[in-house]
């Protein structure tokens, strides 16, 4: 009695550790495989002119700072054009949608789209959730890589004081 | 002044915290400084010396009182004293925001005197300082409540063996972690801080918070923590003992449904947020924030699974212990990742609280030492009785480990960037993309499963019996899936299998309802006598499966059938839109509370017939100088009509985004459904407790 109990005590651990084993291993496959294609790599604007021109079907981010002055709309009375940049190089981006909230010149922004032929990138969303003063961090980041962080830090606190 | 006191009582919450943990530990009470020092303090707290000795002759002291609760005033009135400290503090925060007492930068940084008495309450919860002591305030409540759970027993419960030590153990945890919560708050982000000099005003809420839901969420989202935090000391409390068992899974078995609920609660008031932001538009982004809410609510959902097999069975002790202490692990590490800077810049309002280095020490260690601890413990950890492969014990814990995997795909989704971008490596995203490709395949041996699992028989079942009684479900399901898929075979296949199992759930539980209530002999009575011995906890979990699979088609079906139209509109104009029509009347300036508003009217009409009129609005709120748009939403009854205006366009119109989602109302309903099957196995669950008579509810 004991014996069998032993036995099929034994047992059922085996099948719990295949079965946990089998998910585990299903799990790792199913995230490598994601990560491989459908990861969504961030460039700086200087990174994108320097990788250009990129294939049209590569679906990217790019962030930066909206150049002042440079939201424009098109003929068609939807399509919204403004330019990024992260100090250094910048890049045009168009866009047909309404403009999240935050969105604002002078401000960080993140645009996920792809590049057209002619070194536009065509955004099919434009993110700026959070706060007034949120930096988003992959914008921050390139502005660091760009040199240019500290300016855009001091003039960011002045706003603030006023 | 009244600031001072909740300060104060903070550090106090902090004494007794230590106080109750040392107190109530095991090590004390087997200690002989014990029979000499809690003698005279027990007479002190109105009670007599406490029966809890390991001595043999407790039993004999404990025998004639056993209709009285137990003397336990000493162990009773530490917590509630932990509770008037708490709230003594979380008044003195919030009378610092209702009176706007600038001198306290945390009132200054998130809060206006223009902002409305509401939202100066609200605005307290949102900053590192007032939610931890929001937090606190949770324990310190859940606390209590265990306290008199744990003393006044149930008399169905399975307390043959009981000495007492489970009670201690868990309130010495909870003490220790109550401590530790509030070591973080007065070092990380003490909220109780004065300026020398006070500014003239504050610089006002976050617009975006300010929204009667989202002031709502906050205290769910702490209580369900909170609840998970009693798990994690109840876990703890039988892994010392040695006693993991039925009676400890009994006792958890209200907070696991609390915890639940409470999280649920949380994060469908942020899905119908982002949802009602016309700026996100959407009910779901996988961010940070939302994944830290999503990943302790599904190891709550496993562990509200295992439990029940661990009461019935006494199987997967060693399993739900993990996920007992993961839960509360998880929830406490994604309020850390929201608001520590450790892997980028924050946004702005948690910026100045600095790193809640305190919040991260502490995380390590209780966890280290209780991940420690169970290590330890798994030899004590093994199945008594063991159980077939086709048997109920089996479906749920393959269940729960498949939940616990989406929630480690999730964890590592949130991370893995982070991880990369601070060692200094690429800069990518994990988004929707990623998500949706890995979890879509775990799914859907899940919702499988759940759609039989109810009906299989503990211990040992039959794979033709289970196939005799799924044959309808079955076979109703697959006519709904082959329909969907022809009929729509141009689409993406995701949606359509996610209709299919939708389907299957829905036609699996109804069918095992109406078998128990039809089939079964109906013992010389009326049905209706059925539906009683049915039993609430069958009720609520039938209820929350279709609860599931409701949102579950609402959201498969409105992601393919979704139509969007931007267009630029004058006054006058009619916008078609699914089965709606709507036309725009102009916009008019108006003020809100305090916030000039642009408000745009539609009338909707459904078939030419009048429906109602929205209001979609660009607020404008001055002190931040910030916009922020709110959505008009119709929930129709074949879908939510989403619309909201955005700038003047250059041809004089304005732009007008008009969304019909079909089904959308069903992702509502479902949310609701299953937070409903939660809230009445909880209600029936207090209500029984206190008849008189006790009968379990079962």
């Amino acid at each position: 009695m004991s014996l069998s109990r032993a036995k099929a005590r034994k047992r059922q651990r085996m099948y719990i550790i295949g079965a946990v084993l089998l998910a585990v291993a299903g799990a790792a496959a199913l995230i490598l495989t994601a990560f491989e294609d459908s990861v969504v790599f961030f460039f700086s604007p200087t990174e994108i002119v320097e990788k250009s021109p990129i294939d049209p079907d590569q679906r990217l981010r790019i962030g930066g700072l909206v150049v002042e002055g440079s939201v424009a709309k098109l003929e068609d009375g939807k399509t919204i054009a403004f330019v990024v940049t992260d100090m250094a190089q910048s890049v045009p981006i168009a866009y047909s949608g309404i403009l999240p909230d935050l969105f604002r010149e002078g401000q960080g922004v993140v645009a996920e789209g792809h590049m057209n032929g002619n070194g536009t990138f065509v955004a099919s969303e434009v993110l700026a959730k959070h706060d007034e003063n949120y930096m988003p961090p992959e914008v921050a980041e390139s502005l660091k890589k760009s040199g240019h962080w500290e300016e855009i830090e001091q003039k960011n606190a002045e706003q603030m004081r006023n | 002044m009244l600031a001072e006191f909740g300060h104060f009582a903070l550090l106090l919450i902090v004494v007794t915290g230590f106080g109750q943990a040392v107190l109530c530990s095991p090590l004390w009470l087997r200690s002989s400084i014990r029979s000499s020092l809690l003698g005279p303090a027990t007479v002190l707290a109105g009670g007599s010396p406490g029966p809890f000795s390991d001595g043999p002759g407790n039993m004999s002291v404990r025998l004639p009182t056993q209709d009285l609760p137990r003397q336990t005033s000493p162990y009773l009135i530490l917590p509630l004293g932990i509770l008037v400290l708490a709230i003594i503090a979380e008044a003195g925060l919030l009378h610092a925001f209702i009176v706007s007492d600038f001198s306290l930068p945390i009132v200054a940084d998130v809060s206006h005197s223009s902002t409305p008495l509401l939202f100066r309450i609200g605005a307290a919860f949102t900053p590192d300082g007032g939610a931890m002591v929001l937090w606190l305030l949770a324990v310190s409540l859940v606390n209590v409540v265990l306290a008199i759970q744990l003393f006044t027993p149930e008399k169905s419960s399975y307390a043959q063996d009981d000495d007492g030590s489970l009670y201690h153990n868990a309130l010495s945890v909870l003490g220790l972690l109550i401590a530790v919560l509030g070591l973080a708050t007065l070092i990380d982000a003490d909220p109780f801080l004065r300026m020398a000099v006070a500014p003239l005003d504050g610089r006002g809420m976050n617009p975006q918070n300010q929204d009667v839901l989202r002031v709502l969420r906050e205290p769910f989202l702490y209580l369900g923590l909170a609840g998970l935090a009693v798990i994690y000391a109840l876990t703890i409390s039988g892994l010392l003992d040695k006693k993991f068992d039925r009676r400890i899974a009994e006792t958890m078995r209200f907070w696991t449904i609390m915890s639940w609920v409470s999280l649920g609660t949380a994060i469908a008031i942020n899905a119908y947020r982002s949802y009602s932001q016309q700026a996100w538009g959407n009910w779901w982004y996988w961010d940070t924030a939302e994944n830290s809410l999503l990943l302790p609510w599904l190891l709550t959902t496993a562990l509200v699974h295992c439990r029940a097999v661990l009461e019935k069975t006494e199987t997967l002790k060693g399993w739900t212990a993990f996920l007992g202490l993961s839960a509360l692990a998880v929830g406490w590490f994604g309020v850390y990742l929201t608001r520590s800077d450790l892997f980028g810049p924050l946004t702005e309002t948690l910026m100045k609280s600095g790193d809640s280095m305190t919040l991260l020490i502490g995380f390590c260690v209780v966890f280290a030492g209780s991940y420690y601890l169970f290590w330890q413990r798994s030899d004590n950890l093994g199945e008594p009785r063991p159980f077939e492969p086709i048997s109920r014990e089996s479906s749920m814990f393959l269940n729960s480990v498949i939940l616990a995997l989406i929630a480690a795909v999730v964890l590592i989704g949130t991370i893995y960037p982070l991880v990369l971008r601070w060692l200094g490596g690429e800069n990518i995203t994990v988004g929707g993309p990623f998500y949706v490709e890995v979890l879509v395949p775990m799914t859907v041996p899940l919702l499988l499963l759940m759609g039989f699992a109810p009906t299989l028989r503990w211990r040992q079942d039959e794979v033709w019996l289970i196939g005799r009684r799924m044959k309808l479900a079955a076979i109703l399901s697959l006519i709904i899936f082959l329909f969907v898929s022809i009929r729509f075979i141009d689409l993406s296949p995701a949606p359509l299998i996610g209709i299919g199992l939708a389907g299957w759930i829905l036609t699996a539980s109804l069918s095992d309802l109406w078998a128990r209530l039809w089939r079964q002999p109906d013992h010389g009575e009326s049905k209706y006598r059925n539906l009683q011995l049915l039993g609430p906890r069958y009720l609520s979990m039938t209820l929350a499966h279709i609860g599931l699979a409701v949102m579950l088609a609402g959201g498969a079906a409105s992601s393919i059938w979704e139509e969007q139209i931007v267009v630029s509109a004058r006054a006058g104009q009619s916008i078609q839109a699914g089965p709606y029509n709507l036309q725009y009347e102009g916009v008019s300036l108006l003020a809100g509370e305090n916030y000039a508003t642009r408000q745009a009217k539609f009338i909707l009409y459904r078939h030419a017939l009048p429906v109602t009129e929205l209001y979609p609005e660009i607020r404008y709120y001055p002190i931040r100088g910030v916009e922020t748009r709110e959505a008009g939403i119709w929930h129709g009854r074949d879908g939510d009509l989403h619309v909201s205006v955005g700038d003047r366009a250059d041809d004089g119109g304005r732009v007008v985004s008009v969304r019909f989602l079909p089904m959308m109302t069903w992702v509502w309903a479902g949310m609701i459904l299953m937070l409903t099957g939660g809230a009445i196995s909880i209600v029936t669950r207090i209500f029984l407790r206190f008849q008189k008579n006790g009968v379990s509810a079962s």
